[in-house]
């Protein structure tokens, strides 16, 4: 019985990607017909090479990998050498500087605020936006900050005797040691980065300069006929819309699918370590 | 003081961009919800709009449309809580119950999967289960029913809302669930086969009882965020048809905020429901602490 729920569970949330896969694959004409279908008769690419030879869609790909890789590097770094610090116990205003780090996590001027803010620094319509306000995420921080703290002190204090400043102790004995912690956090601000829809959104309203879970979003929801009708061969895109629709689904997942396994053998502890803070 | 401030001047150094970023996107923010309390033009900018005290709350608490997405956020949580809730929890209990290590692993990462995926994308998936020529309403039809507006019926709309929150986050719940029970003692189990209990009262005398600290804790907590809507989840699958029984304090906000440029009314709702937030939680959290010994901070 047990076995066999979760069999169930495990079919239920596999399904509904795999029907967009299949989706994908498959000719429109076959895609109208068809019901329930479990495995495409024929294959068909015809979606994904119009989903490729789109400027719009390439653009927005270059833009999300250009924003989740400089995004990913900048918030990581900031997050690690603001991390390292707090672990002193003895550092003058300590606790004060954690306060005010942690108290944003819980108030915030709310949008329209932040809207405003972003607006008078002009970064409405530049790609900074994507990358610069997300320089630290608290959580994260507090999960490398554990890590830190169970990282041998001896290790350290040998190298001040060496005569190695902070600075030196945290590039070259800190930040190696704790690869892997940082791979894992990495992965998860690559994760956010690359879903990220809402500040685009919010600040982004060329569309040349659009990630693609803007454009994704643009195809999906707001239902946006300019893609799939546009060109030259009008009626034939147009047949092509559900496909494609799926097409751009998977192009979305795939990334993540293909990072998924290097953080999941990690996140569960980071998870755990997160979850309840001192 | 300022000695031994000097020593380690380099680790205040490092400290120097969070404090400057949070400072401008964080606090900067927190001074301009100020506009909630004033008449605010765009062109006179913060500074210069002026005073009105309380007015844009007295307004807001006049208006109709204001407490019906201030009931539906409740609503919509409390539904969350109720369904939502205990999903993991009872996902957990019978992934714990399965022996071959291979078999739990492989399902758990399956499930874990959702949680990574964004909701626009997610949202895209649904559309193409349950729209109008969407799978569901094709089976339905073959089998001779009527279609079902799944996605624009106010009826529809909040199960909708709870079974995809549901699908999404139940296998990224069971973790910390799964992790409590890692910490039982076997022999538990053990002695209780031996006093002849069946896997079904194991569950209940072992199981659980080991599960309730983290459970209450996470049951206060979820209470601290009784304000928050879910903007993502509400904000890529609702639509005008929808929003009598879906639209949330957050896309409210959003709606009258940007696109209808009623800033200072947003900012004043923003405002509003950031304090009750605020409050629940330093409410929840002292409540915590008194029943379980621990809090969030």
């Amino acid at each position: 019985m047990n076995i066999l729920f979760l069999v169930f569970m495990v079919l239920i949330t596999l399904y509904p990607f795999w029907h967009v896969l299949v989706g994908s694959i498959m000719p429109y004409e076959e895609s109208i017909r068809s019901t329930l279908h479990l495995f495409p008769r024929r294959i068909s690419f015809e979606a994904y090479e119009f989903v490729f030879s789109k400027d719009t869609i390439m653009r927005s790909l270059l833009v999300s990998l250009f924003v989740t890789v400089a995004g990913t590097l900048y918030q990581l770094f900031v997050t690690a050498i603001t991390a390292y610090p707090l672990i002193k116990h003895d550092l003058p205003g300590r606790s004060a500087i954690f306060l005010f780090i942690i108290f944003t996590m819980f108030f915030g001027g709310g949008l329209i605020p932040y809207y405003l803010l972003i607006k008078n620094l002009g970064l409405v319509n530049s790609l900074a936006v994507m990358i610069i306000p997300a320089a630290i995420s608290t959580y994260n921080m507090i999960v490398l900050k554990t890590f830190f703290q169970n990282i041998p002190i001896e290790l350290e204090e040998s190298a001040k005797m060496d005569g190695a400043g902070y600075m030196k102790i945290f590039f070259r004995i800190i930040l190696p040691l704790s690869v892997p912690a940082l791979a894992t956090i990495a992965l998860f601000i690559a994760v956010g980065q690359w879903n990220n829809w809402y500040t685009p959104m919010l600040f982004l309203n060329d569309k040349e300069i659009w990630p693609l879970a803007m454009v994704l979003r643009d195809i999906l929801i707001n239902n946006n006929m300019e893609l799939t009708r546009g060109g030259s061969f009008v009626s034939e895109e147009f047949m092509l819309g559900d496909t494609i629709k799926n097409a751009v689904v998977i192009v979305s997942v795939v990334p993540i699918i293909v990072v998924y396994p290097f953080i999941q053998k990690h996140f569960v502890k980071g998870v755990m370590i997160g979850s309840i803070k001192s | 003081m300022t000695k031994r401030m000097m020593k380690y001047k380099m680790l205040y150094v490092m400290l120097l961009p969070a404090i400057v970023f949070l400072f401008v996107f964080n606090y900067i923010p927190m001074y301009g919800a100020s506009i909630a309390f004033k008449d605010f033009w765009i062109t006179k900018g913060i500074l210069g709009s002026p005073w009105v005290g309380f007015d844009h709350f007295e307004q807001l608490f006049k208006t109709d449309k204001f407490w019906q997405v201030f009931r539906n956020t409740i609503e919509i949580n409390l539904l969350r809580l109720v369904f939502g809730f205990p999903a993991p929890i009872f996902l957990a209990i019978l992934l714990n119950e399965v022996r071959l290590k291979w078999f739990k692993r492989s399902i758990q990462t399956i499930v874990y999967l959702p949680h990574f995926i964004s909701w626009v994308t997610i949202s895209g998936i649904i559309f193409s289960l349950l729209s109008n020529e969407g799978l569901v309403n094709k089976v339905i039809t073959a089998f001779g029913g009527d279609s079902v507006n799944f996605l624009t019926s106010n009826g529809m709309f909040r199960p909708l809302l709870v079974l995809s929150g549901i699908w999404k986050e139940i296998g990224w719940g069971t973790i910390i669930f799964l992790a409590a029970l890692s910490g039982v003692n076997p022999d538990l189990y053990e002695a209780a086969t031996v006093d002849g209990a069946n896997r079904f009262k194991q569950i209940v005398h072992i199981t659980l009882p080991s599960l309730l600290p983290i459970i209450s804790i996470l049951l206060i907590l979820n209470f601290g965020s009784m304000m928050t809507g879910g903007f993502d989840q509400v904000f890529n699958l609702y639509n005008t048809m929808v929003y009598e029984s879906g639209d949330v304090i957050d896309t409210y906000v959003y709606r009258i905020g940007l696109t209808q440029g009623k800033y200072s009314m947003a900012t004043a709702i923003g405002l509003f429901l950031n304090v009750i937030n605020f409050v629940l939680l330093i409410v929840v959290n002292s409540a915590s602490k008194k029943m379980s010994g621990q809090g969030i901070y």
